[in-house]
Parts: structure tokens; C-alpha cells; sequence
């Protein structure tokens, strides 16, 4: 089973206190970490809704 | 000087040679290196062919060892399977170690399939040389040379295993990629999270639809290892475009499961499509992917449909 990494966007309502999650200042911005970070950890980036990414481990 | 008369007296020795040579010919004939690119190096084919010429031997041996009413000499040929299924064991480790570096993996049921091959070879070398060795110890050796040039002919007829086409009409399939969504026809594959990916899925993907033709093929292509399979054969036989470290573009096959129609998405560098189609035929059907449930559930004295 995937493991969920973290979470990245634009708006904290968006996700829980205490989960693993970058809020970003824009759409751009999101884009950028989304991308570095699909790179950097080895991990699928998945785009749940506009403005919500989740970063899953499938190893 | 070996003249006809000398040979005509020396039937144990004829039928031993031509035994060990036609057994050492055919393990020649189905050691065959394709687009599989195994075995593919020179050492790698000499340990083939070495066991190939130690199983004709054995089997040769065995005709006249049994005519001298030596029975115990049948042990040799216990030896021999004790020594195959070493090959087979020696086959699926060296496999399964370099499958973890392959960008697309051949998965644990195409190893077997091939280790089971490469012992069933053994054995079929073994059974060429005894049969050969018997008739010209026996009859004569112009009839070993016949029966050796028979087995040869079954032997190569034994190598042609089923492949994909047998059992799916294959058909190119749209692939879209946009909202985060990968789809093959009307087939979901996977979420795939940023633009730069869904750009290159779009720019170098190709879908293809594989329809079974009955309700066994339906079982069949569900099966996880065959599914993994066509992936790893396509990927070899057409390149593909990806790397470590890129976990969105990874070829990946899915299940329609209202049809029980398998989709493929590819990410071949050649993208010509005839190459592609005939690649996607010619995968072999693996045989312990192979399921008949329409023969398992039929009960005795039903009429049979087919």
C-alpha cells in the first residue's frame, strides 16, 4: 500500500493540524515544490483538487 | 581405420556418439538468444552448452548400460534431474538479482517461466539422446541418424509457445492525460499530479486495448504477472522513456473490469506503430499465468461446447 509522505497547498483549511504539509503562497509556487519534491523524495505526486497535491511513496 | 565394417561391429560406441551428438545439438538448437538478450554472453551460453553436452552424454550412456543388464546405471539419469533443477534454481536467482535494476521488471512469474524453460531444454536434450542412442544401438545407425533429425523437427516445434495473440484481439486505444487523470479509451489508469508529466505522457504514450477472446483468456490477462510481463517485453523490444526517480511515467497495465478488457499504457521511444502492434502480439503467453476455468467447472457428462 502507498504511503502518504505529505501534503502540499495553497490553503491550510485544506489539511489537519499535525499532518506533514507545506502551504504554499500560490498556484505557482505550489507547482514548483510539488515538482521538487516528486524529484527530490522518489514519490508520485497526486493532485487530489485544484490547489491540493499529496505526495505517496510507493516503494 | 574406421571403415563401415568397423562401425557395423561397434554398435554400443555408434550409438553413444550419435546419442551424445544429436542430444548436444539440440540443446544447441533451442539455446537461442533474441530480443530477450538472455543468455546473450559468451559464458553464459557455455555453461548451456556444457550441461547441454553432460545431459547427452547421460542419456546416450544409458542404452548400453542397460543392455549390459547393468539396471543400477538408471540412477544416472536421477542424477541428471538433480542437476537440472540446479539450473533451474541457478536461472531464477541470477534473474531475480538483476530484475531490481531493470527500469521495467520482468516480475517473479516471467523468471519462472524462463528457469522452468531452460530445465524442461535439459530434460528434452536428455530424451533426444536416449531415443537416438537406442535406435542405432539397437537397429542401426542410419536409423539413429533418422530418429536424431525426427527429434530435432519436434524439438523446435516444442520452442513455439503460445503468445498474446492467441488469446486477445490487441487495438491501439487514445490515450488522454489532462485534470490529473490518465485514461486509456474509456479505461482509468492513474492520477498523475503535475503538468510537466501529463505533457510528456501525452507527447510519447501509447494505449493499447487488448480484448479477450474468450471467458479462460479473460482469466488469463487479469493475471498480474503476465500483465507485468507485457510490460517488461514491449519496454525491451520498443525502448522506454523513463528513469529512476521519475515514479509518474511508468508504463502500467489496467483491467476493465465490466469487459474484462486489459489496458496498456506505454511510454515507448519508437513510436511506430506496426513495430509496436507486432511487439504487443508476439509477448508470450506464460504458462503459469494460464488459466481454463471453462474446463475446470465443466462436470462429467455435460456436453462440451469447445
Amino acid at each position: 500500500m502507498a504511503k502518504i509522505v505529505m501534503f502540499l497547498t495553497t490553503d491550510p483549511t485544506n489539511v489537519s493540524e499535525g499532518s506533514a504539509a507545506l502551504i504554499a503562497k500560490s498556484e505557482e509556487e505550489l507547482q514548483n515544490l510539488t515538482n521538487l519534491l516528486e524529484k527530490i523524495l522518489d514519490c508520485a505526486a497526486h493532485k487530489l483538487k485544484d490547489g491540493l497535491y499529496m505526495v505517496v511513496d510507493r516503494h | 581405420m574406421i571403415t563401415a565394417k568397423w562401425l557395423a561391429g561397434h554398435h554400443e560406441l555408434m550409438g553413444v556418439t550419435l546419442g551424445t551428438l544429436f542430444g548436444f545439438l539440440a540443446r544447441v538448437v533451442m539455446l537461442r538468444s533474441d530480443y530477450r538478450q538472455y543468455p546473450a554472453y559468451p559464458h553464459g551460453k557455455i555453461i548451456h552448452l556444457a550441461l547441454g553436452l553432460i545431459a547427452g552424454a547421460l542419456g546416450a550412456v544409458a542404452v548400453p548400460a542397460l543392455m549390459s543388464k547393468d539396471y543400477t546405471a538408471i540412477t544416472f539419469l536421477s542424477l541428471a534431474a538433480q542437476q537440472f533443477r540446479e539450473v533451474r534454481n541457478m536461472e531464477r536467482g541470477t534473474l531475480t538479482a538483476i530484475d531490481h535494476q531493470e527500469l521495467v521488471p520482468r516480475g517473479a512469474t516471467y523468471i519462472e517461466g524462463i528457469a522452468v524453460v531452460f530445465e524442461g531444454r535439459n530434460y528434452l536434450s536428455i530424451a533426444t539422446a536416449l531415443l537416438v542412442s537406442f535406435a542405432a544401438t539397437i537397429i542401426g545407425w542410419i536409423w539413429g541418424v533418422l530418429l536424431g533429425v525426427v527429434c530435432m523437427a519436434i524439438v523446435l516445434r516444442f520452442m513455439k509457445g503460445k503468445t498474446i495473440e492467441d488469446i486477445a484481439i490487441v487495438s491501439f486505444a487514445p490515450v488522454e492525460a489532462k485534470n490529473a487523470s490518465v485514461t486509456v479509451g474509456n479505461v482509468y489508469i492513474m492520477n498523475v499530479g503535475l503538468e510537466p508529466d501529463l505533457a510528456v505522457i501525452r507527447k510519447q504514450a501509447m494505449g493499447f486495448l487488448l480484448t479477450p477472446v474468450s471467458d479462460d483468456a479473460k482469466v488469463t490477462l487479469s493475471n498480474l504477472g503476465l500483465r507485468q510481463a507485457i510490460l517488461h517485453d514491449l519496454s525491451t523490444r520498443l525502448g522506454v522513456y523513463r528513469d529512476d526517480g521519475e515514479p509518474a511515467l511508468v508504463p502500467i497495465a489496467k483491467l476493465d473490469l465490466s469487459t474484462g478488457a486489459l489496458a496498456v499504457l506505454l511510454l515507448p521511444r519508437e513510436q511506430d506503430k506496426d513495430k509496436a502492434l507486432k511487439a504487443m502480439r508476439d509477448v508470450p503467453l506464460l504458462e503459469s499465468a494460464v488459466r481454463r476455468p471453462t474446463k475446470a467447472n465443466k462436470t462429467k457428462g455435460e456436453p462440451n461446447y469447445g
